[in-house]
């Protein structure tokens, strides 16, 4: 009877799927849908490609899975992925649908598939793949993730239930690094970048896990992340497999296993370098050497929804993701940009929620996120726009911020008639991963506001 | 006026110790005392004015408790006296008799005659929340694994929109003299500073906010939205 389900489910999926390419909606999980409804273990049943990675934790999976799937491509590969944040189960169903034929048989070489955290343990030992890399664990929406300690149960349990998958994971993070123990592993870390982290309000390794005794750093490169040690017990971050030793701002030196190798950096932002040093793990291991991936690397980019940079008469515009109900994703990018010494205005839009009477949305997460870094003298202003606006006001004035630099909103696409230009260089629009196409427009319009008051643009 | 913080480095999950900032914002002449996991608290030996836990993990939950039980004696008795006690977010669950999961029961301090009913494969529960404590109208959100259950003959918070101590409990979280626990958590003072005035006022210091208009002008606006007839109070 399952085996009967699985085949109505491909061939509705596959049909969908086909519809949905022809009218223009590739990036939709419908198809996934379908065949999620009709038989639940889809995933089981259906064929995978010789090659299958899942990126799972908390921050960097759409990064990585992107650039991974890029890479593969450059190899010759056919590769179906889902770095368009479908990373349910629709959205893994809907991605290995693409890789197999009616009649359930792989036709491309790899699936990429980006997997969130919470539905890791039902969906890796269905699909079993290849790989399963791990980010980070940190602290998420409550809404979605509760908190880490129940997220890393979660992927433990994945990789349990997959024992034949590599986990690569981030030596440096204490609350993943143990994930896939029983596994065959590989750790990466970065070395001590003296990045002079600033404090967090939020800390989710207060506690040794073994003992419960206070654990120290030998370094910490942001928030959690950095090499620990527990002063009683003795648990400490495990020994690394990859290893980046030294990086600048166009390349990292890693000590592999086979000996010690240059390649060239996506982005020099730190979360990056991690991000990038799992990308290499999984690519040595897979039996790349270091010169074709060093080559790869060099045509890599970040997803383009991530960020985007423009000079326009002579200011940067910049569009970067913050995560909404995500305090550490959220804090990590107000260091970034405080770290940039630019004189500089902000645009913040961070809510969920848009114009929607009926719904409103928890504040909780902003009393976790490090508002205290956005009190610095080379911000001149901050305009605030969105449904909570009134609560990031508050936020903003208990973190130390002048009344007299804040401007603030319901409307987010007024936003952009109330930044000014003059002894600035740069814009920054920051906005939650649901308002992308919000965060382009109101960028376009202070754009457009710029060259209507200076009337040139530069490239 | 001293204010002992319990466990931070535990209670601090979901914006909880934005409470305790908010405190020393408002009122910057009070001693606040953070009390780690493996020390004594404070109030075993010395005059407090006022506790506070917020919500932790559920592991952390009973280290918490376990540091806690040889101490529940003086902590009731300090109820007695009518210490200010305040609890957001799981920590309510510590005053309670018992945590039942998946067939085990965890001791907890007992003072107060509750259970919660912890189901942590299949209840996650996530809301906003509407309510009613003397006049004050309380708005706050939640987010748990369990639900309490038992006689909660000391009701804190009428239910007016969300969820109670359990689906089936129009009433939410306790006040017993002047003890406040309830599930709503995070930055429940910060959300409603009609309530922290009355604390402000409870621990006789002035009741003046930091930023007050401000925080009013962000509770005007949620209140309105929750107590619009079309809220949704379901997240997630």
């Amino acid at each position: 009877m399952k085996k009967i389900q699985f085949w109505i489910a491909l061939w509705a999926g596959k049909a969908f799927l086909w519809w949905y390419k022809k009218t223009g909606h590739v990036r939709n999980d419908r198809p996934g849908m379908v065949s999620m409804r009709l038989c639940s273990d889809f995933l089981k049943y259906v064929a995978k490609p010789e090659l299958t990675i899942a990126v799972s934790g908390t921050n960097g999976k759409t990064t990585i899975s992107s650039v991974v799937a890029g890479l593969l491509e450059d190899q010759g590969k056919t590769v179906s992925f889902n770095d368009w944040g479908a990373n349910h189960h629709a959205g893994h169903a809907r991605c290995i649908l693409d890789a197999v034929s009616i009649f359930n048989r792989p036709t491309k070489d790899a699936v990429v598939i980006e997997m969130d955290e919470l539905i890791s343990p039902i969906n890796v030992p269905k699909i079993k793949p290849n790989y399963l890399i791990v980010t980070n664990l940190a602290r998420d929406s409550m809404e979605r993730n509760a908190h880490p300690e129940y997220i890393g149960a979660q992927l433990k349990k994945a990789a349990e239930g997959s024992p034949d998958t590599v986990v690569i994971v981030n030596a440096d993070d204490p609350l993943s690094c143990f994930v896939g123990e029983h596994n065959r592993h590989l750790y990466y870390g970065v070395f001590d970048q003296h990045s002079h982290s600033i404090p967090a309000i939020a800390n989710d390794f207060t506690v040794c896990p073994n003992c419960g005794a206070k654990p120290v750093y030998h370094y910490r490169n942001y928030r959690h992340i950095g090499d620990f040690v527990c002063p009683n017990c003795g648990l400490k971050s495990p020994n690394r497999d990859f290893f980046v030793e030294a990086a600048d701002h166009t390349s990292i030196t890693m000590r592999q296993p086979d000996g010690v190798f240059t390649y060239p950096i996506l982005s020099p932002a730190v979360h990056n370098i991690y991000n990038l040093a799992a990308i290499i793990a999984l690519f040595r291991d897979m039996g790349l050497s270091p010169e074709q991936l060093a080559e790869g690397l060099k045509k890599a980019k970040l997803p383009v929804s991530r960020e985007s940079r423009e000079i326009v008469g002579g200011i940067e515009l910049i569009t970067q993701v913050a995560k909404g109900q995500n305090p550490t994703a959220v804090s990590t990018v107000f260091e970034n940009v405080v770290k940039d010494p630019s004189e500089k205005e902000i645009i913040l839009m961070l809510d969920e929620l848009f114009k929607d009477p009926n719904k409103t949305e928890t504040v909780a997460w902003i009393y976790d996120t490090d508002y205290e870094y956005l009190n610095n003298e080379h911000i001149h202003k901050i305009v605030i726009g969105g449904e909570r606006y009134l609560d990031h006001r508050l936020r903003l004035l208990l973190a130390g911020v002048p009344e007299e630099k804040l401007v603030y909103m319901r409307d987010v696409y007024e936003t952009a008639n109330h930044v000014d230009f003059d002894g600035i260089s740069k814009i920054y629009v920051l906005h939650d991963v649901n308002s992308i196409t919000r965060g382009k427009m109101v960028r376009d319009a202070v754009k457009e506001r710029i060259l209507n008051e200076r009337g040139t643009a530069s490239k | 006026m001293i204010v002992e913080v319990l466990y931070p480095e535990f209670g601090n999950l979901f914006g909880d110790m934005a409470n305790i900032r908010y405190l020393q914002a408002c009122a910057p002449d009070m001693e606040f005392v953070y009390t780690d996991i493996r020390s004594t608290p404070r109030f075993v030996t010395d005059h407090v004015d006022m506790l506070y836990l917020g919500s932790m993990p559920e592991r952390k939950q009973v280290i918490a408790m376990e540091q806690l039980k040889p101490h529940a004696l003086r902590l009731k008795e300090l109820i007695e006296q009518g210490t200010v006690v305040l609890a957001t977010g799981n920590a309510m669950e510590l005053f309670g008799e018992y945590i039942s999961d998946s067939g085990q029961k965890t001791q907890m301090l007992g003072l107060f005659p509750f259970h919660a009913d912890r189901k942590i494969q299949e209840i996650r529960h996530n809301s906003m929340f509407l309510g009613d404590f003397e006049g004050i109208q309380m708005v706050g959100c939640r987010s748990q694994f369990s639900f309490c259950r038992g006689d909660f003959t000391h009701p804190f918070i009428r239910v007016r929109g969300g969820c109670g101590n359990s689906p089936e409990d129009q009433t939410e979280g306790i006040h017993y003299k002047n003890l406040f626990a309830t599930y709503l958590l995070g930055p429940l003072l910060v959300l409603n500073p009609l309530f922290t005035k009355y604390l402000l006022r409870l621990l006789g210091h002035d009741d003046t906010l930091a930023f007050e208009q401000q925080a009013m002008d962000a509770y005007q606006l949620r209140l309105s939205q929750l107590e619009s007839p079309k809220a949704n109070f379901h997240i997630g």
